[in-house]
């Protein structure tokens, strides 16, 4: 099964910023509630296709809920809503008539601790989300060995694949929720922190897998760690929220320029360390 | 700050002991309470070893229960009562309860949660005499007999709030974090609970289910005019059936001393029966938290 999708328009973005030709998400005047408490508030930007955006700034500026908002998880929490549009490939994910749960599958997630399923092999977890889509037999096995050696895991765990994936160390995990994440064949990836309950040398495991998603997939990435933005990403975007209200988007540019040259002085306050 | 003097230290070494001796009356009052609460279980157990051992034959489970007065017999009929009514009340309490459970942990957070739980609990709390009643009038008169189907109904109206509310909390045990993982690859919610929630708190809710059975399973007082008993050996679900609180009331009230000797056995039996299963969910419980 192929979700085929018109090919998205050009949307430009009123952030401060950029525009792209070839916008995998465009969120469009976005603001995220918990109950009457703003998370992120009016945020408009987008992400590029087969690139890595990161998403920085202190914590509470609502990043994560922005993220979440990108896959309909924000509406999860109790009292949460969104209000405004996200466009991914051209369609409305907040239109009426759309499913929560089909937008996931087109928007997949890597969230802040691994989670695999306790319940489950190393092997069941990596087909479990493209099995309940209807994926079954020889094509279900050659997606999930697919989706383990593209996350890097295949020769590691190739011969303990029906053991528990709770065995598997912190970094292997994690790479086995981006495998089970990619055997859904997303259009988007979105990783919250993915990287912040991990030792360094499975940090930097993780950071390349993300260069070579981006070959194929949208990447979207919050992390509070300055220092694997610089490193991986495309193009930041920095968010900060004033006391008592939702996250704005600050300033969002190529990497280099935030890092070096940012126009804004909060940004170039936040990326040379003077708070956050 | 000046240093110790010598009145210091006694001072301190007095309040030392004190709390010493305070320490120690402390925990000799809690460990007597401790064994206070399991000497009532050890002389059960007690009795039944000394009185119900030697009554102990294998007759009693490979024969009926004979003429009235006449020793000898045993009480196979009840036994296979026993699980049959145990059977009978999984399969008809079982399905209700695990989804009340499912509800109340999955979408019971608004009023119609709280008051379900709430009903729930009260039903919790109903004599087991009282469910007899409800089922002799709503059942057996119907029917216009008694039954061991009715019996079975009995006994899962008392296991229902038990399973419904271990469910629920072993449901909620399961993190967030895996309902998001879920989610998050388009598993809808249902799917997500069949799937993911369910088989994840599986082994918890197996033990709420056998601890639930070793409850009915000593229940005799809501059989008494639903399943009536029977002298007879019978696995006919539309017919009066026997079971062993039955046979242990009858014959523990009985006039003869044979009787008497077959209800001890009777109730070591049961105990051991209810001492298995307890055994049985606490290893389950175990391999849960492994």
């Amino acid at each position: 099964m192929s979700i085929q999708h018109p090919p998205a328009p050009a949307v430009p973005s009123p952030a401060p910023g950029l525009t792209f030709e070839d916008a995998a998400v465009s969120i469009e005047g976005v603001t995220a509630w918990y109950g009457a408490h703003a998370g992120v508030r009016d945020v408009s930007i987008a992400f590029p296709a087969r690139k890595i955006t990161a998403i920085i700034g202190p914590s509470g500026c609502g990043k994560s809920t922005l993220l979440r908002c990108v896959n309909r998880m924000h509406e999860v929490v109790q009292g949460a809503r969104v209000e405004g549009r996200i466009i991914v490939s051209g369609a409305d994910i907040y239109a009426k008539d759309v499913d929560a749960a089909e937008v996931r599958q087109r928007v997949g997630m890597v969230f802040q601790r691994p989670n695999p399923f306790p319940t489950m092999s190393i092997w069941d977890n990596a087909g479990v989300g493209a099995r309940l889509l209807g994926y079954g037999g020889r094509e279900l096995s050659d997606i999930i060995e697919q989706a383990l050696k593209k996350s890097g895991l295949w020769d590691e765990v190739s011969d303990k694949l029906h053991t528990p994936a709770i065995h598997l160390s912190g970094g292997q995990q994690q790479r086995l929720c981006i495998a089970r994440c990619i055997a859904v064949r997303p259009e988007v990836i979105l990783m919250d922190e993915p990287c912040s309950a991990l030792d360094p040398a499975s940090t930097i495991r993780i950071e390349d897998l993300m260069r070579e998603l981006a070959q194929d997939f949208a990447v979207v990435i919050v992390t509070h760690n300055m220092h694997q933005a610089a490193r991986v990403s495309d193009y930041t975007a920095f968010m900060l929220a004033e006391e008592g209200d939702g996250g704005r988007i600050v300033e969002y540019d190529d990497t280099d320029r935030i890092f070096t040259a940012p126009r804004d002085p909060r940004t170039e306050a936040y990326v040379t360390g003077r708070f956050g | 700050m000046t240093a110790m003097t010598g009145a210091d230290h006694a001072f301190r070494t007095r309040r030392r002991r004190r709390r010493k001796a305070a320490d120690a009356f402390a925990s000799g009052a809690i460990i007597a309470a401790g064994v206070g609460v399991i000497v009532p279980l050890f002389v059960i157990l007690l009795f039944l070893f000394v009185k119900g051992l030697p009554a102990l034959h294998l007759s009693l489970f490979t024969e009926n229960p004979g003429p009235t007065g006449v020793a000898g017999g045993g009480i196979k009929n009840a036994i296979a009562g026993s699980i049959l009514l145990l059977v009978l009340a999984l399969a008809i309490g079982l399905p209700a309860a695990i989804a009340t459970g499912v509800y109340l942990a999955e979408y019971g957070r608004g009023r119609l949660g709280f008051v379900i739980r709430f009903l729930v609990d009260v039903l919790a709390g109903v004599p087991s005499i009282t469910i007899g009643i409800f089922v002799y009038t709503a059942v057996v008169l119907q029917m216009g007999k008694y039954t061991a189907f009715a019996g079975g109904i009995a006994l899962a109206l008392i296991m229902l709030p038990i399973v419904a509310r271990v469910t629920e909390e072993m449901l909620l045990l399961v993190p967030q974090m895996t309902r998001e993982a879920s989610y998050a690859l388009g598993v809808p919610k249902w799917r997500t609970i069949i799937t993911i929630i369910v088989p994840a708190a599986s082994s918890g809710i197996m033990t709420g289910i056998v601890l639930a059975s070793a409850r009915v399973a000593g229940e005799a007082a809501p059989l008494l005019f639903t399943a009536l008993g029977n002298n007879f050996f019978s696995t006919g679900v539309f017919r009066p059936i026997d079971a062993m609180p039955l046979r242990i009331f009858t014959y523990a009230t009985g006039p003869f001393a044979y009787q008497h000797d077959q209800a001890w056995a009777a109730s070591f039996i049961l105990v051991m029966m209810v001492l298995v299963l307890s055994v049985f969910a606490r290893l389950l419980l175990q391999r849960r938290s492994r």
